[in-house]
């Protein structure tokens, strides 16, 4: 059995006393679709402190940001991540559009059309992430039939963008593809049907009695914490901080659209849970409003966008699937960005989730894991990494290729 | 010479070990199909040999691995352990003709008692295996077992009382007219029922109650660290044991053919007839089994040991209570 060691291995703090032994789940693990190391320090089945290791999914993407055109990090940019990869896309594309102070001059129509887009990956983001919430509280029926109906969304997106999961739909200046009124009549019905399974998923997630008790009072996180923590997106809109950048600082056409920010004020993973479902209606009811508007709205989707920038420098926050996405960018006037920075949603919520892990039991760990819908293909970009030998090491990028180099040579060791 | 053969070969072929593994692997099977057809998934297909039987197969001829840090002795036995008591319990179930090929007088405590080496040989593999994931398993299921363990022998002393007899056997065959005698006993054998399938779900460590397994937070709970061969066995110990209950539960609370039936009859169509009956009622237990675990989400252990300490014991209890009451004043 592995007992409590001296040395500590979590990212953060001081070597724990408490705890008969530790459990680590992950780099790799049933839980994490995604890389991460996590340590419980246990006593019985009670979680007495977490350390968290980050760094397994480091790309340096935005190191390779710094050395292509403006262009061509419009692909980089939805390559940060699958589900979520139109919100970091859309953002780049707005901060591109503000650097050269050409985002009042893109059509409407194309602001529509991102929009529709950017909706319809949450609703598919937030029927996957319930669905494997399910999935981790075995409730495997549930699940299976939420990624059944999923399908009906996918199909959708694919007909509007081209694509199930990388859209590449906003492009600097506009929308790169348009929707004719035929197949907009036809998309709301879609949408329609969807809503109605919806809604079933809605009565049987609320009414079934294993999966409640699962969920309610598990691993509360009240308001202040959340605000102390700087929750973002869902997991601080359960906990009753009622923060959506697309009501509170609108952008695109959100404030033209008709729909409710989505509150709850348990402040644990059931209300999680009712967040988002109830959010897939909003979202649902967003995208069937765009589409009437596209109906009745003929006209140019893109304008000219130049291939060098000025120099300028702009933050721009969007609201992705998973909270607040904030995004910020240096041009220099050349085609090449000067600096570019992603904060992305998961590393804001990570500091409230390891404060909610403790004291909880091990049969917690993945519902409450899955409650922030960690997605490390986003997070992770920083080129800190530390070693076993308890020294904080920063690593360029040509530092880590040179031992790249080293390693595929000679077989040396990376890291 | 010939009464010791036909001896045999009951023991090795029907309603032996043969018969018991083919039973096994088909009601398998069958509680893989309509977990899926719940859950709108094909589910394996009904082959000249059916996919749990391949899955055992397939596990034998594995790489079979014996980690350094476990107890190698206790590691390698437990599993064989695990099949041995499984088999053993196997053939107490009363396939034709109300009789299992082992009956004696008592064997409902003595099957009780299997069960309980049966969760005694899981904790020990948790232990063995010197893995947290498996020593957390190990303890869950220890946990688990010491709840269902009373619902469920209560559950079997219902139709004791109500019927008057300690062997399986008499039980299911006197079943039937006790009922029809009784009445009333119908409601607490009812609930009974539905309280032993809850205890046997959380025997076989099926979700709701797989918390033993658990394979999103302990990857498998006290099944870790094991592979190939070794875990071969624990599988066919569990299928085996899953046929095993389903027979028993069958045979206690459905009752068999009643005695006037058997006296009118042929000796070869009532040879016929209960084995077919036997089937249909495993069947049904089963399915029932399988939308248990389709239509809930797996419990934690302490909401495992409320409901079970908190509800289902005194459940048992009352309704035992009033199988006396009736048996006794009706």
């Amino acid at each position: 059995m592995v007992t409590v060691e001296e040395e500590f291995d979590g990212a953060v703090g001081t070597p724990p006393a408490a705890g008969d032994y530790r459990v680590i789940v992950g780099p790799q693990h049933p839980t994490h679709k995604e890389p991460m190391r996590w340590t419980f320090y246990v006593t019985g089945e009670k979680i007495e402190a977490v350390g968290l290791r980050l760094g397994y999914n480091h790309r340096g993407i935005e190191k390779a940001f710094e050395q292509r055109t403006w262009l061509q990090n419009l692909y980089l940019a939805e390559r940060l991540c699958g589900i979520c990869s139109n919100a970091h896309q859309l953002a780049y594309v707005n901060v591109c559009e503000k650097l050269a102070n050409l985002y009042d001059e893109v059509p409407e129509r194309a602001k529509y059309l991102r929009v529709l887009v950017h909706e319809m990956e949450r609703i598919h983001s937030h029927l996957l992430y319930y669905g494997v919430l399910a999935h981790d509280a075995a409730f495997d029926s549930f699940w299976h039939l939420v990624w059944r109906d999923r399908e009906i969304i996918m199909d959708l997106c694919e007909k509007i963008t081209g694509n199930r999961v990388n859209y590449a739909f906003p492009t600097m200046g506009g929308a790169r593809r348009d929707v004719t009124p035929e197949q907009a009549r036809e998309y709301i019905q879609d949408l329609k049907i969807l809503r109605k399974k919806v809604e079933g998923h809605k009565k049987w997630a609320e009414k079934e009695r294993t999966f409640y008790v699962r969920l309610k009072d598990v691993v509360p996180l009240s308001r202040e914490k959340a605000l102390k923590y700087c929750a973002v997106g869902p997991t601080a809109r359960a906990s009753g901080v009622p923060w959506d950048v697309r009501k509170d600082d609108p952008f695109e056409v959100w404030d033209k659209l008709d729909w409710k920010r989505v509150v709850y004020h348990g402040c644990d993973l059931y209300d999680t849970m009712r967040v988002r479902i109830d959010e897939t209606f909003q979202s649902i009811d967003q995208c069937i409003q765009c589409l009437e508007w596209l109906q009745d709205n003929p006209g140019d989707i893109r304008i000219r966008f130049p291939a060098r920038i000025p120099p300028n420098e702009v933050v721009h926050h969007v609201e992705a699937q998973r909270g607040e996405d904030i995004h910020y960018g240096r041009s220099n006037g050349t085609a090449q960005p000067d600096r570019y920075k992603i904060r992305a949603p998961t590393l804001a919520n990570l500091p409230s989730l390891c404060y909610r892990l403790k004291g909880a039991y091990v049969a917690d760990i993945p519902v409450a894991i899955r409650s922030i819908d960690p997605c490390i293909g986003c997070c992770e970009r920083i080129a800190i990494v530390k070693t076993d030998e308890r020294k904080v090491m920063l690593m360029t990028t040509d530092e880590i290729r040179a031992r790249g180099r080293r390693f595929y040579k000679h077989g040396s060791p990376i890291f | 010479m010939t009464d010791v053969a036909i001896e045999i070969l009951k023991y090795l072929i029907f309603p032996g070990a043969f018969f018991i593994l083919l039973w096994t692997v088909f009601l398998s099977w069958w509680d893989r199909k309509a977990y899926a057809k719940l859950q709108n998934r094909i589910g394996p297909p009904l082959l000249w040999i059916p996919q749990p039987l391949l899955d055992v197969i397939k596990l034998l001829a594995k790489e079979d691995i014996t980690p350094d840090e476990v107890d190698k002795y206790g590691f390698i036995l437990a599993p064989v352990g695990l099949l041995l008591v499984a088999l053993t319990t196997a053939f107490f179930v009363p396939v034709y003709h109300n009789w299992g090929i082992v009956s004696f007088e008592g064997d409902v405590f003595v099957l009780v008692f299997l069960l309980a080496i049966f969760g005694a040989l899981v904790l020990l593999m948790g232990w063995f295996s010197n893995n947290p994931y498996s020593l957390v398993g190990g303890g869950r299921a220890a946990a688990q077992e010491l709840a269902f363990e009373i619902p469920l022998g209560l559950a079997f002393v219902g139709p004791i009382i109500l019927t008057g007899k300690f062997r399986i056997s008499e039980i299911s065959a006197t079943m039937y007219e006790r009922v029809i005698d009784y009445p009333a006993s119908l409601i607490p054998l009812a609930i009974l029922f539905g309280i032993a399938l809850l205890s046997v779900t959380a025997l076989l460590e099926k979700v709701p109650f797989d918390t033993p397994l658990d394979e999103m937070s302990i990857v498998g709970g006290w099944t870790a660290e094991y592979s190939g061969r070794k875990y071969g066995f624990i599988t066919l110990a569990e299928l085996v044991l899953e046929f095993s209950l389903a027979g028993i539960l069958a045979a206690l609370f459905f009752g068999g053919i009643p005695t006037e039936f058997v006296e009118e009859m042929d000796k070869e169509a009532i040879y016929v007839v209960s084995t077919v009956l036997f089937l249909i009622k495993t069947i049904i237990i089963v399915l029932l089994i399988a939308m248990i675990r389709g239509l809930h989400g797996r419990v934690r252990i302490d909401q495992l040991m409320t409901m079970f300490w908190r509800w289902l014991v005194p459940l048992s209890l009352i309704c035992v209570v009033a199988i006396m009451g009736i048996v006794t004043y009706m």
